[in-house]
């Protein structure tokens, strides 16, 4: 039904994604490209247009794809456990936490590689799930919502601060460190694909899995635990899985913002409040979102790019007073 | 009672602000004389026309193009103040250092006593203006982005530290550089060059058309891929699309390593055949003294057989 109709878009949408890009290629190159991935003599295509597609555009494509699920996922995850329309998969302090471990990484001058990923992805995760941690240790460990909700605000104006501290002793790396919290896929590669695909994947496939138990955490905590749901152990278990989600997420692409908070929103307007039908829309939603957000940042003023960071945040600005207006006028 | 209240703080808030507005008046700089004034006078790219009575025993220089200029001409005894960024030559670095160029410690100045800041692009005009106000003679001569531009700077600061025999000599010398580069890659095949800046995780980027580093590379006899964009942000599909013959880089940062493992990178005719290349960028990013060497260093790795 509807569901299907997204899954067509996803697909329509990789299958134009690939064909656009600086490079000029035309489609049905794109076509042979893909469908032979080893080259023939005399089939007419350029090795350097095979390069293009096999090694930057498709792992770009596919790591976009797999990035806009987390969010989508978390982000719903996020809202349903904090039972907050404005909360994002970042709240607890993911997204600070990766930046400053960047920043971290990149003043020290890291040099280590694991699997292939370098040294920003690494310190990116590394800082993200550190302060998650130490948030939910100092808000009394998730007892109750509202000090996990503070923690992460207070840890986030923390970092933000000695991240500026940091950026203004080390003006030299001030650009580098902006230019990737802004979010960009422009250095996608398989690696990345490939580390992030284990962990995003079954992580959202596990929560569809136990999504009846979020739709009763919304209900109230005393609602739940008369449910039969242990609302703490759920609660942690929701608040992890999401929490490395998204700092994959972020470790391979930067703070793209809007995708975890919009999507939510926009397929609770399809699918209702039910977290069983809301997460694995909310997956595909995100996917799509993100690849147009990717496509139009490294197409429209090629071959200049845009981080991707900035189309979704235009785009989400006016997407959220939209929200606002029907919220206030209901049909 | 109130009423007396309101009129008290109204008054003490007028005259804390006269108390304050006091010590803001600025002491007449003592230069500020109407007369004819002995001295070197230079205009600077503000267009202030700076008076600096001679002799120039003390110079503070803001950016490294002026360190390696005032080195050049052979006046580095009377350095007494640089920025971090300034390490060429060697014994710049055992000059005490005033901070960053965009950020210089003004009190760090000051208490050199200098005869001369010497400052060039990224000087603000705030700077210039507190180290007017406390009486130090500032000169800001900004990158033109043209050899032109850097003669005329280099000649400045001769005058300015009363070295204009040597001012002309490295002038002249440059320009022979110049011109053996241009005459060496004259009527040469120009290969398709890509000169990296920034790659991977931060962006790809490069010098556009309406760059110097542009213009540098076309008169080294190459062919910029990048040329047809304006500004520095290019994107990965696009080098790969172009298969540029040379790549070039900087020499610092474990730049080539880097590369040689960089996803797209890594699968460049250019990179696979061993025609990427380094270059101390140092010499192109500052507009000075070794601008004529750095144009000689990229004409050598364009067009080898020439030279």
């Amino acid at each position: 039904m509807v569901f299907l109709i997204l899954v067509l878009i996803l697909l329509s949408a990789i299958v134009i994604a690939g064909s656009l890009g600086s490079a000029r290629i035309s489609f049905p190159d794109v076509v042979k490209i893909i469908a032979s991935p080893t080259p023939s003599i005399d089939d007419g295509i350029k090795d350097t247009s095979r390069i293009i597609i096999w090694k930057i555009r498709l792992p770009r494509i596919i790591l976009t794809v797999l990035v806009g699920m987390g969010l989508g996922v978390s982000g719903a995850v996020f809202q349903g456990i904090f039972r907050n329309p404005m909360a994002n998969p970042y709240i607890l302090g993911v997204s600070s936490g990766a930046a400053f471990g960047v920043t971290l990484g990149m003043i020290m001058g890291l040099q280590i590689t694991f699997l292939g990923i370098g040294a920003i992805p690494i310190s990116a995760f590394a800082g993200a799930i550190s302060a998650s941690v130490v948030v939910y240790l100092i808000s009394g460990g998730g007892r109750d919502i509202l000090p996990l909700l503070l923690s992460g605000i207070a840890m986030g104006f923390l970092l933000s601060a000695m991240i500026s501290l940091l950026m203004y002793f080390n003006r030299s790396q001030l650009e580098n460190i902006v230019y990737w919290t802004m979010g960009s896929f422009n250095a996608a590669n398989w690696q990345k694909a490939a580390i992030t695909a284990p962990v995003i994947l079954p992580g959202s496939i596990f929560i569809i899995i136990f999504a009846r138990d979020l739709n009763l955490m919304v209900l109230g905590e005393d609602s739940a635990k008369s449910m039969g749901v242990s609302v703490k152990k759920s609660r942690l278990i929701f608040l992890l899985v999401s929490t490395i989600i998204t700092a994959s997420a972020v470790a391979v692409s930067g703070v793209i913002g809007f995708v975890g908070l919009i999507v939510p929103h926009a397929m609770r307007i399809i699918t209702g409040p039910d977290h069983r039908t809301l997460i694995p829309y909310s997956m595909l939603g995100g996917a799509i979102l993100l690849l147009i957000a990717d496509t139009i940042a490294r197409t429209i003023i090629a071959p200049t790019e845009i981080p991707v960071g900035i189309v979704t945040s235009l785009l989400g600005a006016p997407f959220f007073l939209f929200l606002l207006n029907r919220m206030r006028n209901p049909k | 009672m109130r009423k007396i209240s309101i009129v008290l703080i109204l008054l003490f808030s007028i005259s804390s602000f006269y108390a304050f507005a006091e010590g803001g008046r600025e002491v007449q700089p003592i230069s500020a004389v109407a007369k004819v004034e002995a001295g070197i006078t230079v205009i600077d790219s503000y267009n202030r026309s700076v008076t600096i009575p001679e002799p120039v025993l003390r110079v503070v220089s803001a950016a490294p193009s002026v360190t390696e200029t005032i080195f050049a001409l052979g006046k580095g005894d009377t350095l007494v103040g640089r920025t971090d960024y300034c390490d060429y030559p060697e014994e710049a670095k055992s000059i005490k250092s005033i901070g960053s160029l965009q950020e210089p410690d003004i009190e760090a100045i000051a208490e050199l006593a200098p005869d001369i800041v010497i400052a060039s692009t990224h000087f603000k005009k705030e700077s210039v203006d507190k180290l007017t106000a406390l009486s130090i003679p500032v000169v800001v001569l900004a990158d033109q982005d043209s050899f032109e531009g850097v003669y005329t700077t280099i000649n400045k600061i001769a005058r300015l530290t009363g070295s204009e025999d040597s001012g002309v000599a490295l002038i002249s010398s440059m320009k022979q550089t110049v011109d053996s580069v241009i005459l060496a890659v004259r009527g040469k095949k120009t290969p398709s060059i890509y000169y990296v800046i920034g790659f991977g995780e931060y962006g790809d980027f490069t010098a556009g058309g309406d760059t110097f580093i542009n213009q540098i590379i076309e008169m080294a006899g190459g062919n910029n891929i990048a040329k047809g964009i304006k500004g520095w942000s290019f994107s990965l599909e696009k080098i790969v699309d172009s298969d540029p013959d040379i790549l070039v880089c900087s020499k610092y940062w474990n730049a080539k390593k880097s590369i040689l493992a960089a996803n797209g990178y890594k699968d460049l005719r250019a990179v696979k055949s061993g025609n990427l290349f380094e270059i101390d960028n140092n010499m192109l990013d500052r507009q000075g003294p070794r601008l004529a060497d750095g144009l000689k260093a990229l004409a050598e790795i364009i067009h080898p057989d020439a030279f």
